[in-house]
């Protein structure tokens, strides 16, 4: 379950482009669809672990774990239903009982059933788009950002179609939503160092902050407040000594302003967020975990060259995507609280995003 | 009467099936003297001919050179039918000799002869398949797999024997074509215009050509000027709104010699295909894909008497293509667009101050533009924009001596400059030095089987400035078994070295200046037989091994940066069967082809390599060619289908495409009306309509058909 359901059921927003109408399924219960032949049946609890796959290859996959059976399963998208997930899957939460899958190379959202992940629709981000990561307003509105068109694009869960787009800066990656905003961060490719935010009301940018270079990841943190973790800038690839550390901006969602900053170093890139205080930050060399109550660094979490961080809220283990070689199927390392290795399973290529199925 | 055809008819021959003289015109008109020379107890009858090739030979300039009778099938195969039927002893049978070629050994040798399998591609092979590329003549040669990108003029490059397009050395009348950037050569923006012959030797060669030679080398040789005025033109239309214009002039006047040719094409590349991603089942169309090429060369020649000689070669050309990504949804849009141009010039001195003494000395220039722009992408405010300029310059000398019949050595050295201008390398200069000795030893064996031996011994250093050097040996070896049928056997086993590229060594984000030169150890071994059966049946088979160390691999360092470092190996091995048969004085040819090509990656070191053991990406473990080729009252059919096995698209081997075969077709007809040479030329390529891709999402055009004619004077 999303932790933004209850916020969700009571939202009401009015939309600029299109009228929506809040279809029977709005909820947080999960409503499971017929079985097919060869469906993969999931239980309530669980973990999708979203592989890239290889650009311009069309290998995206998709993996589950069973929290309550245990079992493991890859390709579970390609199972139930019968085609591949597309080229390059980045990002992937779950959402009122459904997964909403952004496939970037392939300008789409593959949206599926929680139970059977079978699929519920596909939503067109258009030709070029590139849609990066996808944030919930409500159970009817979403937002997309849009890597090669410098834009969020406005999608009615619905009709499961994008019906806007709101200018924002270059190369817009992360998206996290607090406050009645949304705060998008642009990239430029390793060259911008801004935020946009979003009122997700009127759907216009209502202020750009200035951050730290290259912001990549943005999360909102159990106490509401928006972390953004900027990568860094690299200048001169071969002068380490140009570039500038990786960082957390800490940003007020209602003054809109930062106000605080966590020190990362490096470049830092993949950032997930838990509900129990503590933020968990894919550096160099380790995974490092930050309290996000006091804005500081408790320590490395973890060893190791990592492609991306999930939090299981309820547990707050911490799930680890290694992507080895990134041309080889990739694991997943499971550890504790307390950074003890609690499981470790082979998925596909470059595992990099999680989603947890409540 | 010995069985053997004469000069005259072998001209005619070619006259009638090569509307284009030029090559036939110069050998007709040059050969001096038919000396029969036989030896009694084989049958098997040699005709010498001394004549002026004005070939070009790695950096050599021209070569005086011991021709046998062109016989190999389809040329001029006829040459050879016509001989059986002169045949002063019906007991014995007449083998027409294999063509001389110099690539596998820097020497004249005999395709039977050679220490490694020669595949050869005559003027007319080329014209009587389907395409107007030369990566469309490379697609059925047995070892090679040609990656394309789709139809048109879309990107193409080559690999042999399951090494990498970076392994394998394109040469163009010996002069490096290869990019010093990347390794490779983009077969895409190569036409047929010009080109004579081409020669294919599969395996390491890098003690001859140096760098990159570790697959295989494909020697492209351009064409002469005509010993008489020939001025041509042709006009050629086709699907997907292809069309080409090509002008030729070519001549001799007194000592001086000059050919010049202009070929314009263009096509819109938008040929429809299947697309089925399990919610949209439909046809689309690939867009994007439209292209422009222009092409000229010009080659003027001297020739003092039959010891001096020197020529200037020019050739440019340019393209303007658009690239399509690949095909991730049912609205793939195309914006990318490629454009090229490409300057080469050659200048080659050859001296024999006696008969037994050559010496030679080329220099050639390159430069090539390359500019990759692709509006779709914002790259923080601007849109993707990649410029790559790429120079090199070459000076050979090289000195050739043939004592005797038995005995023939070449020696030569090359000093290189090569450099890259480019927005996203650092600005680099390369030196390179090298030497070579190559020979060839033949002994006359005093027993009936075997009969004769062929040694060929060869060393090359070559220098860098930039990475380390490279000492590569090689011994090859052929020995005759038997005469009548024809029966050799022969091995080679050598060293070869792949430097790396400029990308690998400077790009802005994660080039490795520490990268040392991949190296590879191989064997090869193959049997040539030639045989009377019904008609002339050639069959050829190889077997290779190679294992390639140091390999480069690009793998991400610190952060997102990938950085390549030295950590891959590579284990290779396959085997290569070539048979053709030719029937009815030449009118028919048959011939079946295969490879088998097992290529794993392998663990180096302590490293663990979750594709231990698995098929490198991209490479067919088999292929099957069969081929017809029927002449027959000016007409000339040339029928091709090829089957290539899966392919896997993963290092682990979890995903692969599906295996495809494709036929195609052309035929030709030439009427008999004198003083003007006509063709008329209908071909058609992907004949049964088959959806297919070479790389994934890369989907290939459909059934595509093309018509042209010809006029020559």
């Amino acid at each position: 379950m999303d932790w933004n359901c209850e916020k969700m059921r009571t939202a009401t927003s009015n939309f600029v482009i299109v009228g929506i109408v809040i279809a029977g399924f709005v909820g947080c219960k999960d409503d499971p669809a017929g079985v097919l032949p060869g469906d993969v049946t999931a239980t309530a609890r669980g973990v999708y672990i979203l592989n890239e796959g290889l650009w311009g290859q069309g290998n995206a996959s998709l993996s589950y774990l069973d929290f309550d059976t245990g079992q493991f399963t890859d390709e579970v998208f390609r199972t139930a239903n019968g085609r591949p997930l597309g080229d390059v899957g980045n990002h992937i939460v779950v959402h009122n009982g459904s997964a909403y899958i952004v496939v970037n190379n392939s300008d789409k959202v593959e949206i599926i059933e929680t139970h059977t992940h079978r699929s519920l629709g596909t939503i067109d981000a258009g030709a070029g788009a590139n849609p990066r990561q996808i944030a919930f307003v409500s159970d009817t509105l979403a937002l997309l950002t849009n890597l090669y068109d410098a834009s969020v694009s406005v999608v009615n869960l619905v009709s499961q179609s994008v019906v806007g787009r709101i200018p924002v800066g270059s190369n817009p990656e992360g998206i996290a939503i607090s406050s009645g905003k949304a705060f998008v961060a642009n990239s430029g490719f390793g060259t911008g160092n801004t935020v946009s935010v979003i009122n997700v009301i009127t759907l216009t940018v209502s202020k750009t902050i200035a951050v730290a270079d290259n912001p990549a990841d943005v999360v909102r943190t159990s106490d509401g407040q928006i972390y953004v973790l900027c990568a860094g800038a690299y200048g001169d690839f071969s002068d380490p000594n140009d570039d500038t550390p990786a960082q957390v901006m800490v940003i007020d969602p209602l003054s809109e302003t930062v106000v605080d900053s966590v020190f990362a170093g490096g470049h830092a890139f993949r950032m997930s967020a838990g509900r129990n205080g503590r933020a968990y930050i894919v550096a160099d060399v380790n995974v490092l975990e930050i309290d996000t109550r006091n804005h500081t660094v408790v320590g490395p979490f973890a060893a190791g060259v990592f492609y991306g961080v999930g939090v299981e809220e309820e547990s707050g283990d911490v799930y680890l995507a290694d992507a080895r070689d990134y041309v080889s199927p990739g694991r997943v390392v499971i550890y504790s609280r307390q950074g003890l290795m609690r499981g470790e399973y082979n998925v596909g290529l470059i595992p990099g995003r999680f989603a947890f199925n409540r | 009467m010995r069985g053997f055809a004469t000069s005259q008819e072998t001209c005619q021959d070619q006259r009638h099936y090569q509307p284009s003289r030029e090559g036939a015109g110069a050998d007709c008109s040059e050969r001096i003297a038919l000396t029969p020379a036989s030896t009694e107890e084989a049958g098997v009858f040699h005709f010498w001919a001394r004549m002026l090739l004005r070939q070009t030979v790695g950096l050599l300039p021209t070569l005086t050179t011991s021709l046998y009778l062109l016989s190999l099938p389809p040329a001029i195969s006829s040459a050879a039918s016509s001989g059986r039927g002169e045949s002063r002893d019906s007991a014995v049978s007449v083998y027409p000799l294999p063509e001389v070629v110099v690539t596998g050994t820097r020497l004249e040798a005999h395709t039977s002869t050679s220490p490694t399998s020669v595949v050869v591609l005559s003027q007319h092979d080329l014209r009587s398949k389907p395409g107007s590329l030369l990566a469309s003549s490379l697609e059925s040669i047995p070892g090679l797999f040609v990656r394309s990108y789709g139809g048109g003029a879309s990107l193409r490059s080559v690999s042999v024997r399951g090494m990498g397009p970076e392994y394998t050395l394109v040469l163009l009348d010996g002069q490096r074509v290869n990019s010093y950037q990347n390794g490779q050569v983009d077969l895409g923006v190569i036409p047929l215009m010009g080109i004579e012959r081409v020669e294919i030797v599969r395996g390491g060669h890098s003690p001859l050509y140096g760098a990159d030679a570790v697959g295989g080398v494909i020697n492209v040789f351009t064409r002469k000027p005509a010993s008489t005025f020939t001025a041509g033109a042709s006009l050629s239309a086709g699907s997907y709104g292809y069309r080409a214009a090509e002008a030729s002039l070519s001549g001799t006047l007194g000592r001086f010699g000059g050919r010049f040719a202009f070929r314009n094409e263009r096509g819109d590349g938008n040929f429809t295909y299947p697309y089925d991603d399990g919610i949209t089942s439909t046809t689309l169309e690939r867009l994007g894909a439209d292209y422009r090429m222009n092409n000229a060369e010009g080659r003027v020649e001297y020739m003092t008497d039959d010891d001096f000689e020197t020529s200037l070669l020019v050739s440019y050309g340019e393209a303007d293509r658009g690239v399509p990504g690949p095909v991730t949804s049912a609205k793939t849009s195309g914006g990318a667009r490629l454009a090229d141009q490409a300057v080469r010039s050659r200048w080659t001195i050859d001296w024999r101050p006696s008969a037994d003494k050559r010496l030679s000395v080329a220099s050639a220039f390159s430069y090539a533009f390359q500019e990759y722009t692709d509006p779709s992408l914002d790259l923080g405010g601007s849109i993707l924009r990649s410029v790559y300029v790429n120079r090199h310059a070459t000076i050979a000398p090289a000195f050739e001596f043939t004592p005797d019949h038995a005995l023939q050595a070449t020696t030569g050295a090359e000093l290189v400059r090569a450099w890259v201008n480019s927005n996203e390398l650092k600005t680099t200069v390369r030196w390179q030095q090298s030497v070579y000795a190559t020979l060839r030893y033949t002994a006359l064996l005093p027993t009936k089987v075997p009969h004769e031996l062929v040694l060929y011994p060869s060393l090359r250093y070559d220098h860098f400035s930039d990475v380390e050097g490279a000492l590569s040996p090689k011994i090859g070896l052929n020995l005759g078994l038997l005469r009548d049928p024809v029966l050799r056997i022969r091995a080679s086993y050598g060293r070869s070295f792949r430097a790396p590229t400029f990308n690998d060594l400077y790009w802005f984000a994660g080039g490795n200046p520490q990268l040392r030169p991949e190296r590879s150890v191989s064997f090869d071994c193959g049997l040539y037989c030639a045989l009377d059966m019904l008609g002339l049946m050639y069959l050829d088979i190889s077997y290779f091994t190679m294992d390639t160390r140091d390999r480069i691999v690009w793998s991400p360092a610190n952060g997102m940066i990938w950085s390549p470092v030295n950590v891959g190996r590579v284990v290779t091995q396959g085997a290569e069967v070539e048979g053709r048969w030719t029937g009815f004085r030449g009118a028919l040819s048959l011939a079946l082809n295969s490879a088998w090509t097992d290529a794993r990656s392998r663990r180096w070191g302590d490293i663990h390599d979750p594709a231990d053991g698995k098929q490198l990406v991209y490479v067919p473990q088999q292929t099957v060619t069969a081929t017809m080729d029927l002449r027959v009252a000016g007409f000339h059919l040339f029928v091709s289908h090829s089957w290539v096995s899966h392919r896997y698209t993963t290092k682990t081997n979890d995903r692969h495409l599906p295996s495809y075969a494709v036929a195609s077709a052309s035929i030709l007809y030439t009427p008999p009306i004198e003083f003007l040479a006509v063709t008329l030329k209908l071909e058609a390529s992907n004949l049964f309509n088959q959806p297919y891709q070479i790389l994934a999402l890369y989907p290939m055009p459909l059934r595509e058909v093309r018509a042209t004619l010809g006029l020559e004077l």
